[in-house]
């Protein structure tokens, strides 16, 4: 370990990420399978089929109390829900929900809310940038040049690929083809995989080469402190963006292994959908990074 | 004791309460009203948390040269008092208390959009309070609620990066709840109601709800920032290396001006229901109600630098910010006239509720007023950081926001618990809490035009008889904020049954049991009428 | 989507990376290097995430982002870049200009 090394507490955070990360993955993707199986699905029977045919009665009374305890998916009791009755889909229906098209669709705008957010949340730190950049363009400029750049480059097409064959995924399984939904988030998987691997990889290298701010900065002179600036954004940047890659691989392996189970169907694939969503917008933040870090700047005037 | 003692109904009524009874139905839940329940007892404990912190500063504050606590401690006391109030009392408190239990039986919905979530974002919080409170308890933060760098980055001694973690959390509690209550009221209203027949708490309510979503985020990634310099012992906005600590500023007030409209604008949806409710009469104006409340939300995010004017912003921004402030002015004052237009020729009831909302007016008016003292760049920079500003903001959040949840509170607590509390310990307790606040914080506005500055925990001996017109009138409040918890307590056991409508009122919620059936309502209801369905004044029949 | 569509957008992606490379290389292009990256980012937004065939609520909250976004960084820098002063440069030791010319 050379002397030039930063404080060994910092790889020790670094290293605390992935683990928090699938760890955030994993629970998220638990959270929200809770609740949805059932084992036998209750046929919806209203009331008038109740009255006329007296077997039914205990059947739609046991939905009644299902509906009372606020189980989901026990729906189909007040004839408010239009739509498939297919009882495979009917069990993934929350009861607050009219049918699965209204489930979908709150799901997914829920989804892009949630994205917003996001964008507001990395905003903030493109603002910070955009001032520094303004005011200390040359110190900048000078940082961004001690980038690898190959390491940026080959991530960018790594996340773009990814990012495709998922969503090409979520085409196969509107088809009710779990198989191809399976390997396409095998695939991604593999790719985020590799994504990371990358950037560690370019981190430690950053690290050995004294360009994590602080004392030891490795670049010098009059630009040393819009320098560490630049790095700081750097680290910030992409070690959020990490976490929420990391979070993004934990919830593709559940839709993989859910789609090994042959889970989803082509009338319920709302999970896939929202993970997709998910995942490309992780890549759209990196597209948007990408070029502020390594290509902006690179190229003096 | 079970659930179904404490509420003492029969068997004949299942209701939410008593549906389920253990433990586990409790901390698993996905029933927005028993999550509503379980936010209620955090957000209980969490104000009387940040009230005793407030009450050993204002002890200290009665005589000059600080009676019990040095600086320090003092500075630490207000922080806690700051970060507690704030962040885990204020932001949430009638989002998640009323907002959650009322929201689905107001559109008529059996439960929110996303119960699951709704149930994480509970956990969230009691996650962030916890280590916010871990925080602040095992030596605490003397940087005040709002973290200035490079103070709380570079200088601070203590615990400020369990409390930014701890804040962190509970933002993302709120996002949470936030993204919930759009997407509900956008996708969960039952067969015939359209926007304009909704509840306008709801209105206020997804006005909360946007700025929860899009202001938030902001605040996090300022903590963010605050923690990398501190774990890292990196300089992001160290002027040394060419930062900028007023980036921090912009960053933190971007989230914590709209804050301030997260705080008030559920208190003015209270208080349209109960006014309307007490007055026997149809809102005025409901249009422009509604839509005030979602230009508050919008153009709270143009006017954060009126907190920056003296700290060095450019003038030009100044200029814009001070201008911008005095415009988000003008939808709280549409309100404020079209609930006295409300009022006007109602059949006016002083139940406690109501007593509470005409004090929430006055209050909320003269906060607000005093505002626009403050927005104006020539008076800040005189009354800048000095009690005036306390004041100021005292009056909108505690005066008016405090008696808006106590308003909230009352008016749904027969919904909530099916019971009723003693009325008159209810005005009893309303008038205190008047008084008491402006015993306490009305001096305050001439200490800070006189110059005493806030913060300190001493001052010039001239202060002194403000100061302890002040803390006497916290006692006051003080005691008067424990009614309310005695009496309500009481009528858990000791209430007499609540009908499903004590108030003749309108609104779905009214028109279930109480306490509601886990499901809500016993068949998807639809909406024909218009809201607030009073009978016009001369169409009046007085028995 | 249609499998030979994402290819496809795949293919125009990769195209707009090596743009992008173009514009960074000449100096009189630079700025269009970020704006080719928010194209790209939009390009994802609208096809692998289908914002384009979406209808209702999530274009609605789509744009409110955009919005939002915009706010942020737009009055957020307002006062930066209208100030006079500029950071200590204690390297240079060039002086901290004191007070701001009034306008």
């Amino acid at each position: 370990m050379s002397s030039a090394r930063p404080a060994t507490r910092r790889s020790r955070f670094l290293a605390l990420l992935p683990g928090l990360g699938l760890f955030t993955g994993f629970l998220v993707a638990w959270l929200s399978s809770t609740g949805r199986e059932r084992e036998t699905p209750p046929m919806h029977v209203g009331r008038t089929e109740a009255r006329r045919h007296p077997q039914l009665r205990t059947q739609r009374r046991s939905a009644v109390l299902r509906l009372r305890r606020g189980e989901p998916g026990s729906g189909g009791y007040y004839g408010a829900w239009a739509g498939s009755t297919d009882p495979q889909i009917v069990r993934h229906i929350e009861f607050q929900y009219e049918g699965m098209q209204h489930q979908a669709e709150t799901a997914l705008s829920g989804m892009w809310l949630f994205l917003t957010t996001e964008v507001v949340f990395f905003g903030g730190l493109f603002l910070l940038y955009m001032v520094y950049r303004l005011r200390h363009l040359d110190g900048i400029a000078e940082a961004s040049r001690h980038t690898e750049l190959w390491i940026g480059t080959v991530n960018t097409v790594l996340l773009l690929t990814s990012s495709a064959v998922f969503s090409y995924g979520v085409g196969r399984i509107k088809e009710g083809d779990n198989r191809r939904l399976f390997w396409a988030s095998v695939v991604t998987v593999g790719l985020g995989l590799a994504f990371l691997l990358l950037k560690f990889y370019e981190w430690w290298d950053d690290l050995q080469k004294n360009l994590f701010p602080g004392p030891g900065f490795a670049i010098t002179g009059s630009h040393s402190g819009s320098a560490q600036l630049f790095w700081s954004f750097y680290f910030i940047g992409t070690g959020l963006h990490a976490i929420h890659m990391i979070i993004g691989i934990g919830l593709v392996a559940w839709v993989a292994w859910s789609a090994r189970r042959q889970r989803y169907l082509a009338g319920w694939f709302t999970p896939v959908e929202v993970v997709g969503l998910y995942w490309s917008f992780v890549d759209m933040v990196w597209l948007v990074l990408f070029p502020t870090i390594y290509l902006v700047d690179r190229v003096g005037s | 004791m079970s659930a179904a003692g404490l509420v003492g109904l029969d068997a004949a009524h299942d209701n939410y309460l008593t549906d389920e009874k253990t433990i586990g139905s409790w901390l698993l839940t996905t029933d927005h009203k028993r999550i509503a329940l379980l936010y209620f007892a955090s957000i209980t404990a969490f104000f009387f948390l940040g009230g005793a912190a407030a009450a050993l500063m204002r002890l200290n504050l009665l005589t000059p040269n600080g009676l019990i606590v040095d600086h320090e401690t003092y500075n630490r006391l207000f922080t806690m008092h700051g970060v507690i109030m704030v962040w885990f009392f204020l932001v949430p408190a009638i989002p998640v208390t009323l907002g959650n239990f009322v929201t689905p039986l107001m559109i008529g919905a059996r439960d929110l959009a996303f119960p699951r979530i709704n149930l994480m974002s509970w956990y969230l919080f009691m996650a962030g309070g916890i280590i916010a409170l871990v925080g602040l308890f095992a030596g605490g933060v003397d940087t005040g609620w709002t973290f200035y760098t490079p103070l709380s980055t570079q200088y601070a001694k203590g615990y400020v990066t369990l409390v930014c973690c701890g804040i962190i959390l509970s933002g993302y509690s709120s996002i949470a709840t936030g993204l919930n209550f759009i997407v509900t009221i956008h996708k969960l209203r039952a067969p015939g109601m359209t926007w304009y027949r909704l509840p306008l708490f709801l209105w206020s309510l997804y006005a909360t709800s946007v700025i929860y979503v899009l202001a938030t985020p902001v605040l996090a990634m300022a903590m963010v920032l605050i923690l990398f310099e501190r774990i890292f012992r990196v300089g992001v906005f160290d002027p040394a290396l060419g930062g900028d600590p007023l980036l921090f500023q912009h960053l933190f007030w971007f989230y914590s001006h709209p804050a301030v409209y997260i705080m008030i604008l559920p208190g003015f949806g209270v208080v349209s229901e109960v006014i309307t409710a007490f007055s026997r009469k149809s809102i005025f104006g409901y249009r422009f109600i509604a839509w005030s409340s979602v230009s508050i939300a919008v153009i709270s995010f143009f006017v954060w630098g009126h907190h920056m004017f003296v700290a060095g912003t450019s003038l030009y921004s100044s200029v814009v910010f001070s201008l911008l402030s005095f415009i988000v002015a003008v939808p709280s004052a549409i309100k404020v006239f079209n609930w006295l237009g409300t009022l006007h020729k109602g059949f006016i009831h002083f139940n406690a509720p109501m007593l509470y909302a005409l004090g929430f007016i006055g209050l909320f008016t003269m906060g607000g007023l005093t505002g626009l003292f403050v927005a104006s760049l020539g008076a800040d920079v005189h009354l800048h950081d000095t009690y005036f500003v306390v004041a100021h903001f005292h009056y909108i959040m505690v005066g008016a926001m405090v008696s808006a949840f106590f308003a909230g509170l009352h008016y749904w607590w027969p919904k909530i618990t099916g019971r009723m509390y003693p009325e008159v310990w209810g005005q009893i307790a309303a008038v205190m809490i008047f008084f008491g606040f402006n015993l306490t914080f009305f001096p305050q506005f001439i200490l800070g035009y006189e110059g005493m500055p806030r913060r300190y925990g001493s001052y010039a001996p001239e202060y002194q008889v403000l100061n302890v017109l002040s803390s006497c009138g916290s006692t006051i409040l003080a005691v008067a904020y424990l009614l309310p918890l005695t009496y309500l307590t009481w009528s858990l056991f000791r209430g007499a049954s609540a009908p499903a409508n004590p108030w003749a009122a309108t609104g779905l919620e009214w028109q279930t049991q109480s306490p509601p059936r886990t499901e809500n309502f016993s068949s998807t209801p639809v909406v024909t009428d218009p809201p607030y369905y009073y009978p016009r004044p001369e169409e009046r029949q007085h028995v | 989507m249609k499998p030979w569509s994402v290819l496809a957008v795949w293919l125009v992606l990769l195209l707009l990376l090596a743009l992008q490379f173009v514009a960074a290389g000449l100096p009189i292009l630079r700025g269009a290097v970020p704006v080719i990256g928010l194209g790209m980012a939009v390009l994802v937004a609208l096809t692998f995430m289908r914002l384009g065939s979406s209808r209702g609520l999530t274009p609605a909250f789509a744009l409110a982002g955009v919005f939002w976004l915009c706010i942020l960084i737009g009055l957020g820098s307002l006062d930066s870049f209208t100030r006079h002063d500029i950071g200590i440069s204690a390297l240079t030791g060039a002086p901290r200009i004191q007070h701001q010319s009034s306008e």
